[in-house]
């Protein structure tokens, strides 16, 4: 939708609000400068859908000292109290004289900027509400040539000294900021102001700017009663850096001062700083440890280091889990994390498990990823203590984890996803592929054997032996070929003796259901017994219990073998072809 | 038809649309008061994608007459 028809929207919901049901939950106040009534809808319909529903009174226009002065005798018993205002309204003849280049215009323009700030933090100080205060725009007055540089710097001048004048006399007075200033640079100043409006009904904004203002001051009420996000979990493979550690090693990830290694890394330098400012970070990744580790410990473009990390939970637990587990050992809500993850599926299980946690994902375009969380807004106005900056040092040193139940439901949410798992006789379409995947596949691979295209080619010919292969898909999208399993046969027994899958399908349950699939397949066809090996290589730790789990009897290190009587249950929630 | 004129009356006087009328206006509507005349004249430029000159809206003192102003400017599908 563009913008204004947002705006419009915005006001027929306003509209349709106030005459069917004016009663509220909160009473919002506002003193400005200027004509301020223009905001009502453009605040009161976003607050409208979260779910709050607020009474707006509007002082008469500038007239902000005599409303300071008693602001309940004035607007009533308050929620929140919002002050706007600008410098070419309160203090015109000052600006006129800056503007001019009169040397004496801005200590004038200070004194008065310092003064109301006091005004306003003893009127907060006196007041039940919360209040909310502009940070003055920059001037734009009218018949001033913004354009002309004597001018503006004048002005910018005047502004400057405007500003810090009146956040001292505020001094450490607990106020959230209504930033105009740089709301207004954010939409420009030229569409931001009306001159004709100005003129006529003493009324200086555009619909649209009217419309950005009120979303901000909504987002700044209802961040009184939100919890502000206090640690960023983060995802490891195309998150911190890019590729995957498990297959391309710690020399081959995409991490350093070019392109596209320095996206990521500009990322860890947004984190870092976070860090610094007492956001905690965590690591919630499906990997193995020691990977993981490895870059952390041993990459030279790592801006993170293992120091800067509160919280580890590299493994292959559903990461709804890990956050809970994380949450629980930092001692904060699990509405005060916030995920930042590349997958689509990780984020649809958070999200499905865990609705409280704030979800981030990568974006698309990695030159935009430095940007992702300043755009998000999350961590606007952060509020900084000492104690929070020390944070994760403390966490750091404490050594006890605690362990939590799994309390959520995997299945339901797996059965949410659709998954659809094709299983195929390999023919020769699909050799180029299945060959690729013996090659590439480090983690899920039950015996890591690599294969040449022409190797594959006669298996399939070869009378004693099966080639098969899965495709999954899932609501989300196409995997693909995903899996591959080479089964050796004879009368009495078949032996696996390839077993693999892509990393991108992990944790859904293909693997049993893959699994499940071949041995039935066993089944249907005679032997009696079905025999498989797990042979260990540094990266394929994750599928050692793989056969156990499965019911699979280990009759000797890594060698495993089950009776076809008891066929391996396949789940539910995959839907098999 | 819906007249999107009076619907966007109805909207920025706050009140139901079947009691406006092309002869509505300050004088028998005690809800046009000086702000809701601010609020309808952003309300109709927004709406129908037109720029009112100080004028124009000085000779709106009713629905009728602002269905005129708009006709004037060459606005289809009042």
């Amino acid at each position: 939708m563009a913008k204004l028809d947002q705006a419009l929207a915005a006001q027929r919901k306003w509209s349709a609000h106030q005459r069917e049901n004016p009663s509220s939950d909160i009473a919002i106040g506002v003193a400005a400068s200027f004509t301020a009534q223009p905001l009502e809808p453009f605040l009161g319909a976003p607050l409208l859908d979260a779910g709050v529903r607020a009474e707006l009174r509007f002082a008469e226009y500038n007239q902000i000292h005599q409303v300071c002065y008693d602001v309940s005798g004035t607007l009533g018993v308050l929620d929140f109290f919002v002050v706007l205002w600008r410098i070419e309204d309160m203090f015109a003849g000052a600006l006129e004289r800056a503007a001019a280049g009169d040397p004496s215009a801005v200590a004038d323009i200070a004194a008065a900027a310092g003064e109301l700030g006091s005004t306003v933090a003893r009127a907060a100080r006196e007041s039940a509400g919360s209040f909310i205060v502009a940070v003055p725009p920059f001037p734009r007055p009218i018949g001033v040539d913004l354009l002309d540089s004597v001018v503006s710097r004048r002005l910018g001048s005047a502004h400057a000294a405007a500003v810090d004048a009146f956040s001292a006399g505020l001094a450490d007075t607990p106020v959230r900021w209504a930033d105009l200033n740089a709301w207004q640079m954010a939409t420009g100043i030229a569409e931001s102001h009306d001159v004709v409006k100005a003129m006529v009904y003493r009324q200086p904004y555009t619909t649209r700017f009217w419309h950005e203002v009120g979303g901000h001051l909504a987002d700044l009420v209802l961040r009184e009663s939100r919890p502000a996000p206090k640690c960023i979990v983060l995802d490891c493979d195309n998150t911190l850096w890019g590729g995957v550690i498990g297959e391309d090693g710690v020399g081959g990830i995409e991490l350093g001062s070019a392109f596209p290694g320095s996206a990521y890394q500009e990322f860890q330098k947004v984190l870092k700083s976070l860090k610094n400012r007492g956001v905690l970070l965590a690591i919630a990744s499906k990997n193995n440890p020691k990977e993981v580790d490895d870059v952390f410990s041993h990459h030279d473009d790592m801006v993170l280091r293992a120091e800067d990390v509160a919280v580890w939970r590299v493994n292959w637990s559903p990461k709804s889990q890990n956050l809970r587990e994380i949450a629980a050992e930092l001692n904060i809500g699990i509405d005060s994390l916030v995920m930042i993850d590349d997958s689509h599926y990780e984020l649809a299980e958070i999200g499905n498990a865990v609705p409280e946690v704030g979800l981030l994902q990568v974006p698309e375009e990695v030159g935009l990823l430095p940007d992702l969380i300043a755009s998000s807004g999350l961590f606007r106005n952060l509020k900084v203590s000492a104690e929070d900056a020390a944070r994760t040092d403390m966490i750091r040193q404490e050594s006890a984890r605690r362990q939590l139940a799994d309390a959520m439901s995997r299945e339901e949410f797996l059965a949410s996803l659709e998954l659809v798992m094709d299983y195929v006789d390999v023919g020769d379409e699909h050799v180029g592929r299945v060959a690729q995947l013996t090659n590439k596949t480090n983690q899920f691979n039950l015996t890591t054997i690599r294969r040449t295209e022409a190797e594959i080619r006669a298996l399939v010919a070869s009378e004693d032996h099966l080639v098969r292969a899965i495709r999954v898909a899932d609501k989300f999208g196409d995997y693909g070929l995903v899996g591959v399993a080479v089964l050796e046969r004879s009368d009495a027994e078949w032996k696996v003796d390839t077993f693999l899958m892509s990393c991108r399908v992990l944790s859904r349950g293909i693997e049993t259901a893959f699994l499940a699939t071949v041995v039935a397949e066993a089944a249907d066809r005679g032997p009696k017994t079905f025999a498989a090996r797990y042979v260990p290589t540094p990266k394929n730790v994750l599928v050692k219990n793989l056969y156990p789990e499965h019911g699979f009897r280990e009759e000797a290190p890594g060698e495993f073998r089950a009776d076809l009587s008891e066929i391996v249950p396949r789940p539910e929630y995959v839907k098999v072809r | 038809m819906t007249d999107r004129l009076v619907e966007v009356f109805a909207e920025g006087l706050r009140v139901d649309g079947s009691g406006l009328s092309e002869d509505t206006s300050p004088q028998n509507t005690p809800q046009w008061d000086s702000l809701a005349a601010m609020t309808l004249v952003a309300l109709i430029e927004d709406t129908f994608e037109v720029r009112l000159s100080t004028r124009e809206i000085m000779k709106m003192n009713s629905i009728g007459a602002a269905r005129s102003v708009l006709r004037a400017k060459g606005v289809a599908d009042i």
